[in-house]
């Protein structure tokens, strides 16, 4: 024991490493935010980060990434590999639940308007992140080069392909050239393993290092205001939360593999002509909206919806500068989310009773 | 006001609940897909009572020649226990037809009549593109203006299928499916060359016909009443015994032993239709069988023949597909 002290003071003196960690996890956190489990949504959502990258990387030492034998690695790993099945069921129900974590947590930092300044950097790199979340899933479905993936990728960039002025550059980008072929496939694989995990590393230690450059926002509510000048260490109290929180949702993934092993389609057939194409749940309701707008104005809608709803997002906490946070006393910031809510959960259901 | 938002929130979310729920009639089995149910112990028996439990999916046959009728609509179920996976299979037919080239006593000479009923499964050994997208038609080469020249069988070195064929007259009866796998055509000149029987040691069924192919070589023990003459039960044939129009089967039967005999079979006709059942394990162990692996999706497609062969076969024109529950 000695020793380990002996070697821990070395490197601190060294690197400074020591006293890094020490500040990192005896940070105060208030009390009306460690009881308060809306506020675990954050660190939730770091854990099923992590979950993903460990996943990911175990499915990459038997992943094949050519076309030929992208399938055929896909399928040894999910029925013939020990615990295979696992590793990717859990990858597969992963993204989406860091999808929905995603999401609930903007949505809490939304309601709560912890947006406003001087926050506005954390919000800006929260609303990258949730478009790096779904851009993962965009280029993720493709690697098991099933139908499902295939057909799914080559209307998804189609779709990219239909906006005005840039599309067809953007759609040749994407694919590699004309056709879905290898070039797609090494580039949504080096974009989903290299590029994505890089970029939302960054943006993952900028949103932490302002969430503890700012502290946390101000209560809003008596009862959280009675315990803002209380505090608890970082560690154990908000880990052991996390930590909870992140077992639970190993286990559910755990659950969800067992009981429903993640879907694999045929193999892809870029010859098949009856095939019908759908997106992953979380791009249905646009998938639907855009099929209320046709020709022309298909290019417009898949251009605008996507500007307008992230043009929104990242306008936001310049356009609502007002002091007030409390959502029931903001109808109309409150009105506006509950209304986009109504809105992709009614075109989800849509898409899916189609 | 606080109050009033969190009501409101709750209210929508659980209309939208609800809406979802209440959407959400009894899962509808996918189109062409037949769901292997998991059961105690696979039996081979057609009146199990795990079949009222089993989905069922209804398979449309189409004629595979253009011009012919279409066939019956054959209704398919599947269970397995772990080890083994049965299937059941009924479709209508009026006749029952088991007498292929059976040999007919006219009093001086034999000549040779019938043919027989058939149920053929079709799988693709390994992962296949092309059978996951077109389905038998992938292993349908009748591009041919002469249809005698149509053959069935891969066109890639690489691709195989496990074909299995219930044969009313040759193999049902036996207790076996023959198993056979294809792979591309040998010769050109031979639409035959693709097909190769599994690996066998001994047994099959044999021709049952003298040296110079004008009659039958035996008769069964059981006399001629017997619709089949079994390995073991043959005696040599006294002419003199036979009564004008006797008739005689055409081969002598016997369960293959080894990879060409390991489907298990019993097959009933009545009523005009035949209800068949069929059990294999789910890995054989055999390099020239479909390995099921419960979970993994498989695609598949099925034909049925009425007291015929050849081309005029009617097939489910769309891909099947085997899923597990």
């Amino acid at each position: 024991m000695a020793k380990v002290s002996k070697f821990t003071k070395w490197l601190d003196e060294r690197t400074g490493i020591h006293s890094s960690i020490k500040e990192f996890i005896q940070y105060p956190v208030p009390l009306y935010v460690a009881k308060n489990w809306l506020y675990a949504l954050g660190g939730l959502t770091i854990i099923a980060g992590l979950l993903q990258g460990i996943t990911g990387l175990l499915l990459t030492f038997y992943y094949d990434p050519s076309s030929e034998g992208a399938y055929n690695s896909v399928d040894y790993i999910s029925y013939q590999l020990p615990l295979g099945w696992l590793v990717r069921g859990i990858h597969h129900y992963g993204a989406s639940a860091i999808i929905i974590l995603v999401v609930l947590h903007m949505l809490r930092t939304y309601f709560f308007s912890t947006y406003k300044r001087p926050r506005e950097i954390n919000w800006l790199t929260g609303v990258l992140m949730l478009f790096i979340t779904l851009f993962f899933g965009f280029t993720g479905y493709l690697l098991p080069w099933d139908q499902k993936g295939y057909w799914a990728t080559k209307v998804g960039t189609e779709i990219a392909g239909s906006v005005p002025l840039i599309g067809d550059w953007v759609m040749r980008f994407m694919r590699g050239g004309e056709i879905l072929g290898q070039a797609t496939l090494t580039r949504f694989y080096s974009t989903h393993i290299l590029i994505l995990p890089a970029v939302i590393g960054v943006l993952v230690a900028i949103h932490i290092y302002q969430l503890r450059f700012h502290g946390m926002a101000s209560p809003i509510t008596q009862k959280a205001k009675s315990m803002s000048k209380r505090y608890v260490p970082f560690f154990p109290n908000w880990v052991i939360k996390d930590v909870v929180l992140g077992l639970g949702l190993l286990a559910l993934l755990t659950y969800l593999s067992w009981a429903y092993r993640a879907p694999l389609e045929f193999p892809a057939d870029p010859t098949s002509s009856n095939y019908v194409p759908r997106p992953d749940w979380y791009f249905l309701f646009y998938f639907q909206i855009l099929k209320y707008f046709p020709g022309t104005w298909e290019a417009v809608a898949t251009a605008l919806i996507p500007l307008f709803i992230f043009g929104s997002l990242i306008l936001l906490p310049f356009v609502d500068k007002s002091d007030e946070r409390r959502p029931w006393r903001k109808p109309v910031t409150s009105g506006v989310a509950i209304f986009y809510i109504i809105i992709v959960i009614t075109f989800t259901l849509l898409a899916l009773s189609e | 006001m606080k109050k009033r938002l969190i009501a409101s929130i709750i209210f929508v979310t659980l209309f939208f609940l609800l809406a979802a729920c209440s959407s959400t009639t009894p899962p509808k089995a996918e189109p062409n897909t037949l769901t292997v149910v998991n059961v105690d112990d696979a039996a081979l028996n057609a009146s199990a009572d795990f079949w009222t439990n089993a989905p069922k999916l209804e398979v449309s046959s189409q004629a595979a020649k253009e011009g012919n009728s279409a066939g019956p609509i054959i209704t398919l179920q599947a269970v397995h226990d772990g080890n083994n996976i049965v299937f059941r299979a009924e479709w209508a037919d009026a006749t029952k037809s088991v007498l292929k080239n059976s040999w007919t006593w006219d009093g001086s000479e034999f000549s040779k009549s019938g043919n027989e009923d058939r149920i053929m499964f079709l799988w693709p050994i390994g992962n296949n593109v092309e059978f996951s997208s077109q389905g038998c038609g992938a292993a349908c080469h009748n591009t041919s203006e002469n249809s005698d020249e149509w053959w069935m069988g891969s066109s890639s070195e690489d691709v195989r299928y496990d074909a299995w064929q219930w044969k009313a007259a040759r193999t049902n009866s036996a207790g076996y499916v023959d198993d056979k796998w294809w792979g591309t055509q040998e010769d050109p000149t031979d639409v035959e060359s693709a097909h190769h029987g599994d690996a066998k040691d001994s047994g099959g069924y044999a021709d049952n016909r003298n040296e110079d192919k004008t009659g039958p070589l035996f008769l069964s023990s059981k006399g001629t009443d017997a619709l089949f003459i079994y390995s073991g039960e043959e005696v040599e044939l006294d002419t003199a015994a036979l009564d004008i129009g006797a008739i005689i089967p055409g081969y002598v039967l016997s369960k293959p032993v080894g990879s060409r005999g390991d489907i298990e079979t019993v097959g009933t006709w009545s009523d005009g239709k035949w209800v068949v059942v069929i059990r294999r394990p789910l890995n054989t162990g055999h390099d020239d069988d479909v390995v099921y692996i419960p979970s993994k999706p498989i695609p598949f497609g099925v034909s049925v023949v009425d007291n015929g062969g050849g081309v005029d076969h009617t097939i489910s024109s769309e891909v099947l597909t085997l899923d597990w529950k």
